[in-house]
């Protein structure tokens, strides 16, 4: 049947096709639903403040002092605004893709692993299409078919198909509906682009316009101030870390000359045996070019994977729809930066890995306590998100590669469930939002209520430790956290035992150990590289340093609290006594939006599971590709850090064992501990925050969101004000005072002038100008006078003159011979010719003698 | 004077020239005019027809003349059109009456 690289492509262009129709048709479509109120075939030309107002004359009771919510007045009285026909486009379009991936999936898994290697490379050969030649940079387009595509985009798919099910109910009272469907679709072009790119130039366009649709998506409802404020906070702040990604792209393409993933890979690896390669030996403040280009191209991920510096957008970004929230901020988008540095992870010198491990710590530790005080329930799971992307940067700091891309993608589908079960419940209640208000809702939505209790089990990382059964996290964030550890305390003994042992096989060694848990089938895939890996390992971690402890301890104490903050989340949402009676009275449940609710629990649960470990062994797959793996028998006493999966988590067993001491009940305790304080609503917690002056400043301070924003508030904000303000009185002073300056001097000098050289205004001024003036008037009309005495009209006379001029240069021309025997005249060259001519013309005997030979 | 060559042509289109130069310049009749440049016209596909055939053998002439004669009879559409128009604003069409844009 069809290539399974051509499935991919026409995957990606389904959507695109999709967005285009909608672009060009959405708002003409057909209505399906009978429209009651003559609103639906324009509803997306309502003047900008139809939300606002029909919200003040429909719920008044729900506006008062809750700036934050979307005001949507209930349904039950809102015109129908939406055109679903817009929706089941779009659906079917990216239900179209879905089924191609899973057509993919199932052909690939069905593949083994040698013969996918081999298939790639034909489909490579087959299907590339060579672009453009740029100097000695050779651009070339083709499906970059390996196991984390393959596997990425069924996950994109399948994800973005039940949320595009669920948009069509949560969306539905849009006016904007159409629009919503169709930024949805060019989501999706550009999400599923960015996985099948095969070069950082086409990851990097796809980069960006994946940052487009979030720009738009946030700002959906610009009608609100703090959405279209919020649009441009992440489309700036991306700008910033995409100003990294071009920099570092720069020096891929200044000293490796290629920018496909496995090209560049393989020219950074021969450069880095070379002693003398200007990447390594140059610095940049102390640094060599190496690290910069790896942080460089981190930097892009800093900012789409919101990271520590630049984590300041997500959090505003919950202002766009829940289903935009669930789809791009949670389950793709974001995940698209720790995709990048998987990717780039062949690039990266072990300095810049320690930049990355470092980055994700902080931002993993920083936004887990923020997320354990906010009010907001998309706020908490905007920070929990932050913290889960922190884990994911960190395992790929550490060496986690398969780790972190499985945790990525068990996140994927228990996020975007606790986004969709949010957005049912914020939908069900009216757009309200504030846990404050909520409470008790388990009886008014049963489905969400324990779906949403599956996925905080899935990120809590919930499983029976040693016994390898869990879901979600328990095997994904588990594994980033075995790396770390075994990167923290193991390391040297490791050196040592490698050196000594050198002859030791991995496969050996992995032999000898039990296979831990439901991994035993990977094992026998991962036994054939880490055979080749093991031996020299020894002889480059040296290289590398031990992680400090406290990056292993960091994760730790967060995966106590994830359990605890969205334990808390759920219990202030759906258990206990119902706060607000209003809110609670009217909350109800859509089948069309707890359906992939369900769909996505299933998911979720399974995507992790012992039976299931496509993901993982997909993953682990994935290691193998060139870009992802640097040769670990080549790197000798190299520049480059080859961690990858040679520090494949399952491969630690000790660290495993540990690990079930330390992590393995954190999901007990933390979600005990949640239930001890939030039991009973917020009254408990609030008389702990109260009873101690240093409890109620670290509070304030996570309210606060520790400052940052207001930081850069300060200082970016701020600076620029105070720039403007002073490049205004320094135009006021200098420029103005300039321009005042020259002006006064020209009324000075005219004034001179004027009087002097210019209209003699009375006897003895010169006049000196108006005399130029007048003379070229004068000059013009007398000649004018003598040019226009010929033309009398008379078109007798014309053509007289016309034909005795003619004859006279036809006598010219004739009489040439006699003009030229005149004394004193000037003789042309070519008298010859014109000889010739005048005696053809002149005498007609030659001429017939010509036409006797021609006869 | 055996046979009729080109240089007979050439005198006969130069006469038809001159004709047709005099036919301009004499006749204050518009329609004489337009004969008059008729006349040159065909002086000059002469010309053409008869240098082609008696110099190179080629058709080359020959199909300037066609379509100088298909010029000519545009030419003379246009030239009749502007006379019935300087006829209905002067109520004659004696060219020289028309000297309104004399400098």
């Amino acid at each position: 049947m069809i290539d399974l690289d051509l499935a991919l492509a026409l995957g990606v262009l389904i959507p695109l096709i999709s967005f285009t129709f909608l672009a060009f048709f959405g708002s003409k479509l057909p209505g399906i639903v009978p429209d009651a109120h003559g609103h639906d075939e324009h509803g997306h030309e309502l003047p900008p403040d139809h939300l606002h107002k029909s919200d003040h004359s429909h719920a008044p009771a729900h506006d008062a002092g809750h700036g934050d919510h979307h005001h949507f007045p209930p349904k039950e009285k809102k015109p129908p605004g939406g055109n679903p026909l817009a929706g089941y486009i779009a659906t079917a379009a990216i239900a179209t893709s879905c089924l191609l991936a899973t057509y993919v999936l199932v052909k690939w898994v069905g593949m083994a692993p040698g013969q996918r290697t081999a298939y790639a490379a034909e489909m490579a050969a087959k299907h590339t299409f060579h672009w453009a030649d740029l100097g000695k940079l050779n651009l070339s387009v083709a499906v970059n078919l390996d196991s984390l595509t393959v596997i990425m985009f069924f996950m994109v798919t399948f994800v973005a198909s039940w949320i595009h099910v669920f948009s069509l109910g949560y969306m539905a009272e849009d006016p904007r509906f159409h629009r919503f469907f169709t930024y949805l679709s060019l989501f999706c072009f550009a999400m599923l682009g960015l996985l099948i790119s095969n070069s950082l130039l086409f990851l990097f366009i796809f980069w960006e316009l994946v940052g487009l649709c979030s720009y738009f998506l946030i700002g959906f409802w610009f009608e609100k101030k703090s959405a279209s404020n919020a649009a441009i906070k992440a489309f700036i702040t991306n700008r910033v870390g995409d100003l990294g990604f071009i920099v570092g792209l720069m020096l891929v393409i200044f000293y490796l000359q290629d920018v496909s993933l496995a090209g560049a890979t393989a020219k950074f690896r021969a450069l880095a045996d070379d002693p003398a390669a200007a990447l390594f030996t140059q610095t940049f403040w102390g640094v060599n070019l190496a690290t910069w280009m790896g942080i460089g191209l981190f930097c892009g991920a800093v900012g789409k994977s919101a990271q520590f510096p630049l984590h300041v957008w997500l959090p505003d970004a919950m202002e766009g729809p829940t289903p935009v929230s669930a789809l791009i901020h949670a389950a793709t988008m974001v995940a698209a930066g720790v995709y990048l540095v998987a990717r780039i992870f062949g690039l990266l010198t072990p300095q810049a890995q320690f930049v990355i491990a470092v980055i994700g710590c902080i931002t993993l530790g920083m936004t887990a306590l923020i997320a354990a005080v906010q009010t907001d329930i998309k706020k908490v799971l905007a920070y929990s998100t932050l913290s889960q992307l922190g884990y994911m940067i960190f395992g790929m700091g550490v060496g986690a590669w398969v780790g972190a891309l499985f945790h990525l993608l068990t996140h994927a589908f228990f996020k975007a469930l606790l986004f969709l079960g949010s957005g049912q419940v914020i939908a069900g209640c009216h757009h309200e939002q504030d846990m404050r208000r909520m409470g008790g809702l388990r009886s008014k939505m049963p489905v969400t209520c324990w779906t949403f209790f599956l996925a905080v089990l899935a990120i809590s990382g919930a499983g029976i430790p040693w016994s390898g059964f869990g879901i979600g996290g328990y095997h994904s964030k588990d594994e980033i956290l075995v790396v770390a550890y075994h990167r923290a305390y193991k390391w040297f003994d490791e050196v040592h035992h490698s050196e000594h042992h050198s002859a030791l096989s991995s496969s050996e060694a992995y032999a000898a150990e039990p296979a831990h848990g439901g991994d035993q089938k990977d094992s026998h895939t991962t036994a054939s590289h880490g055979s080749g890996g093991h031996n020299s390992l020894g002889a480059i971690y040296p290289q590398v340093p031990p992680l400090p402890k406290w990056m292993f301890w960091i994760p730790v104490i967060i995966a106590y609290i994830t359990p605890f903050y969205m334990t808390r989340c759920w219990i202030l949402t759906f258990a206990g006594k119902p706060r607000d009676e209003h809110v609670h009275e009217h909350a109800h449940e859509k089948p069309i939006m707890w359906v992939p609710l369900v769909v996505l629990a299933i998911a979720s649960v399974l995507c992790a599971s012992i039976p299931f470990l496509t993901v993982r062994l997909l993953v682990a797959d994935a290691a193998h590709t060139p870009e992802a793996h640097a040769p670990i028998d080549k790197l000798v006493g190299s520049r480059v850090s080859s961690l990858t999966p040679a520090v494949n988590g399952e491969e630690l067993h000790d660290a495993h064992q540990a690990l079930g001491w330390i992590v393995g009940f954190a999901f007990v305790a933390g979600m005990g501990l949640a239930w001890a304080i939030y039991r009973n609503g917020f009254g408990f917690a609030n008389a702990i925050v109260k009873s101690n002056p240093l409890f109620r400043g670290i509070h304030t301070a996570l309210m606060r969101r520790l400052y940052i924003d207001d930081l850069y508030n300060l200082v970016l904000v701020g600076g620029t004000h105070v720039i403007a303000r002073l490049s205004a009185f320094l135009d006021k002073l200098l420029v103005d005072g300039l321009v005042n300056l020259v002006a006064a001097l020209t009324r000075v000098f005219s004034s001179f002038t004027g009087r002097q050289l210019d209209m003699p205004i009375k006897a003895g001024d010169i006049g000196f100008v108006d005399a130029i003036v007048n003379g070229i008037a004068n000059a013009t009309r007398t000649v004018a006078d003598l040019v226009r005495r010929p033309q009398s009209g008379r078109i007798r006379l014309y053509i007289l003159t016309l034909a005795g001029v003619a004859a006279l240069i036809l006598a010219s021309v004739a009489f040439w011979d006699q003009l030229e025997a005149l004394p004193g005249r000037f003789k042309p060259a070519d008298s010859k010719t014109k000889t010739q001519l005048s005696a053809a013309i002149a005498g007609g005997d030659s001429l017939a003698s010509g036409a006797h030979r021609d006869q | 004077m055996t046979s009729i060559g080109l240089q007979h042509y050439l005198l006969l289109a130069a006469a038809l020239f001159c004709l047709g130069i005099l036919t301009m310049t004499l006749k204050r009749n518009a329609i004489g005019i337009l004969i008059g440049v008729e006349l040159i016209l065909n002086a000059a596909n002469l010309n053409l027809v008869a240098f082609t055939r008696y110099r190179t053998g080629a058709i080359d002439g020959q199909i300037v003349a066609v379509f100088i004669i298909l010029l000519a009879a545009a030419e003379a559409a246009i030239a009749i059109a502007i006379f019935m128009n300087f006829y209905n604003s002067l109520a004659t069409i004696d060219v020289d009456r028309a000297d309104q844009l004399q400098g």
